[in-house]
């Protein structure tokens, strides 16, 4: 490979850095690494191959031992398996969270973030407090967003309310967009002046009981993710998985028929590529009921995208008007994506499981 | 005691017009602890007061529960006092009588001296160790809330609910009062929650805040921890380095719901709130026949009594059936 500058410096810029998904025994007493995407940090990818780690030992360890999502904001060798190798990548943080089939803890999906000066973004995690009947922040991870975490401590919601409420409320993931100026994010104001523009959440939760929100904020600039998907079956059923929202590279929510015509156009949440291989990762996680890594999809088809809203007709508008239309920061971001030789550098798929089937499945990709 | 109060679910529906039942509150959950005080905000007409006469069992609940202490309300009770905007002292009583006829319920056993010095304890906590012969009409509104205060918490509430206390007094007098209320739930630990259109009143004295979507359907939109100890310094408060960002939150959210702002927009449930003024000459007739009760004559016979509480008939109708009609005609 021709080592490129301007290409590895974008590629170790991104926030999220690796994802991993570990499998847990049947007995629960140990979980074992069977999949990574790690982006640039191919050392890091390989220093951790063939990892095993028992109940209470690291990251995956401790989900085990605890049964609850369990965020590290800092990585030091007690808490975090392999902490040099991930502080060379630039790891500074880490969430790693529990997913259940039925009584029993499956697998442990473990999301690795950076926290470079000039990032933005953050990870949240929402709790239901003892006594109260809203959701608090328990444990954040923030890069650049000093202010916003230190008023959201204070701040609960409950069921249906904000967007730790709304996922709380459907079981799903959801997505909201153009944080800045929602009606229904409640803490839009904060999310402005931070610049973070895309939110997610998925609710994380063992059998029908809630265990936590988990949130996902991205800013334009260093997107967390930079596509958000959210697939509902109505019935259970993995074949009748359907993407209901879905972004492109960081705003503007997306209805399944306007995807149809988005992936006609060849634009909009991602190429043709990019989105067979979402589509692959979300069935495969809901038929083996586990979270699902991919990386290195080709993202061809994105160049162009704008960072308006993506309404069908807009679109239509922003296609015919190339550079006139609402672009937002996209330019930026599109020269950026030629930086990365226009590939996803990772991405997972984790599954909101219900007793007989699927609820939905939740995407990211950076 | 981190449940102390549960308001389960809470829904309350009137019927419109043409008789549907329109909910105005709608699954309103809130847990209080002991000690806590929390105060409720939300835009004009969204259902505070509907919720906060609930809890004080002098509004049906149309579905839901409000356990306090352990125990399902039935009915209003001497267990939550109610402050409301307009004091509603019975004005033929000096401040000393009006506090006395909830002595007397609450304590129907201790002697005359007893009593009496109860009462001089609870007027002297809210300043008015020198006011005790008088009359409503010889004082000012802010003295009047005093009594109802005073009032309120010799009643020994396990819960005191306030709506708006302070909304018709002057920014001094209101500062005043914060701080009058704000020693005696330092002292007396009385599980509290307010209604206030204030966000600063908000910030300053509630370890919560409660923040109500709009109407109709309303309920809970967020609620915001207060991380100031007590006892509160207003100065230390304001100086706080979370101070405006806390108060912020607030004005976010109320924008967010303010109606004329976003009409239309959101899940349905925002920006369709019912019509503010429906209520204006319901209350009216409720209150007329609240005094008549009273008074066992008409109301406008005293002009002065029915301009006091003229728009607050659930007041008026609450201190009947807190104090009891029945030991009113007592005397003391
Ligand atoms: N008796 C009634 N019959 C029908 N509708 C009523 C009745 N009482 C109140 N409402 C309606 O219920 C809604 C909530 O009223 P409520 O008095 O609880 O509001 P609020 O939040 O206390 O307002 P404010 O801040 O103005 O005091 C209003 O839309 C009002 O019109
Ligand atoms: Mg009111």
């Amino acid at each position: 490979m021709v080592f490129d500058a301007t290409m590895t410096m974008t590629r170790m810029d991104e926030i999220t850095a690796a994802a991993e998904v570990w499998h847990v025994d049947a007995d629960e007493t140990q979980a074992m690494l069977i999949d990574g995407v790690y982006g640039a940090a191919e050392a890091l990818g390989f220093s951790r191959d063939g990892l095993v780690l028992h109940a209470g030992q690291g990251l995956a360890g401790a989900v085990l031992a605890r049964r609850v999502p369990v965020l590290l904001r800092e990585l030091d060798r007690e808490a975090f398996e392999g902490s040099e190798a991930a502080a060379a990548s630039g790891v500074v943080a880490a969430i790693g969270i529990p997913v259940f089939d039925e009584e029993k803890l499956t697998a442990v999906l473990v999301v690795m973030f950076r926290g470079n000066p000039g990032m933005v973004g953050g990870v949240e995690l929402w709790v239901g407090r003892r006594g109260r009947v809203e959701l608090g922040l328990t444990e954040a991870y923030y890069a650049g967003l000093e202010r916003f975490g230190k008023i959201s401590k204070y701040v609960n919601f409950p069921i249906g309310s904000g967007l730790p409420g709304m996922a709380w409320a459907i079981g799903a993931p959801r997505l909201i967009t153009g944080l800045g100026k929602s009606q229904a994010f409640l803490r839009s104001s904060g999310a402005e002046s931070a610049g973070l523009v895309t939110g997610f959440g998925v609710p994380i939760v063992h059998r029908n009981e809630l265990l936590a929100v988990m949130l996902w904020l991205s800013s334009r600039a260093t997107p967390l993710a930079r596509w958000h998907q959210v697939w509902e079956s109505s019935d259970g059923r993995v074949e009748s998985l359907r993407c209901v929202a879905a972004d492109g590279v960081g705003s503007g929510e997306v209805k399944s028929e306007k995807l149809k015509v988005k992936s006609r156009e060849g634009v909009g949440s991602g190429g043709a590529e990019l989105q067979a291989a979402i589509t692959a990762a979300v069935r495969e996680a809901g038929q083996r009921r586990m979270p699902v890594v991919f990386d290195d999809v080709s993202a061809q088809g994105l160049e162009g995208v704008g960072l308006g809203e993506v309404k069908s007709e807009k679109l239509k508008v922003k296609s015919v008007e190339g550079e006139q239309g609402n672009w937002g920061g996209a330019k930026p971001q599109a020269a950026g994506w030629g930086g990365r030789g226009g590939r996803v550098l990772g991405g997972f798929a984790l599954p909101v499981l219900r007793h007989d089937g699927v609820r939905a499945v939740g995407v990211m990709a950076w | 005691m981190d449940r102390y109060v549960e308001i389960v679910n809470l829904v309350k529906a009137y019927p419109n017009p043409v008789g549907e039942a329109i909910r105005v509150v709608d699954g309103f959950n809130l847990n209080i602890r002991k000690g806590e005080v929390v105060s409720v905000i939300g835009h004009s007409g969204c259902g505070k007061s509907t919720v906060l006469t609930m809890v004080a069992g002098l509004n049906a609940i149309t579905s839901g529960d409000v356990v306090v202490a352990g125990s399902v309300i039935s009915g209003a009770g001497p267990d939550r006092a109610v402050v409301f905007q307009s004091p509603c002292l019975l004005p033929w009583l000096t401040s000393f009588g009006n506090v006395m006829l909830g002595v007397k319920r609450v304590y129907p056993h201790a002697t005359r001296q007893e009593r009496k010095e109860i009462v001089e304890y609870y007027l002297s906590l809210v300043g008015l160790a020198d006011a005790m012969n008088k009359y409503p009409r010889e004082m000012s509104g802010g003295m009047q809330q005093r009594v109802g205060i005073a009032r309120a918490i010799a009643l020994k509430p396990k819960m005191l609910l306030l709506d708006e206390p302070f909304g018709r007094l002057d920014s001094l007098t209101r500062m005043d009062l914060q701080d009058v209320i704000m020693g005696i739930l330092n002292r007396e630990k009385i599980t509290t929650m307010v209604i206030t259109h204030d966000v600063d009143e908000a910030v300053y004295m509630s370890d919560r805040i409660c923040m109500m979507t709009n109407g109709p359907r309303a309920r809970v939109g967020q609620v915001l921890d207060i991380p100031f100890d007590r006892p509160r310094d207003r100065r230390a408060v304001l100086e706080h380095e979370l101070y405006y960002d806390l108060r912020g939150c607030l004005i976010d959210f109320l924008e967010k719901f303010d109606k004329h702002k976003h009409v239309g927009k959101g899940d349905g449930r925002e920006g369709m709130s019912g019509d503010d003024d429906v209520r204006g000459d319901g209350k009216g007739v409720e209150l007329a026949g609240a005094m008549d009760m009273m008074l066992g004559l008409p109301a406008d016979d005293n002009a002065e009594m029915s301009l006091k509480i003229s728009d607050m008939a659930t007041g008026v109708v609450g201190t009947a059936e807190v104090l009891s009609l029945a030991e009113v005609s007592d005397g003391v």
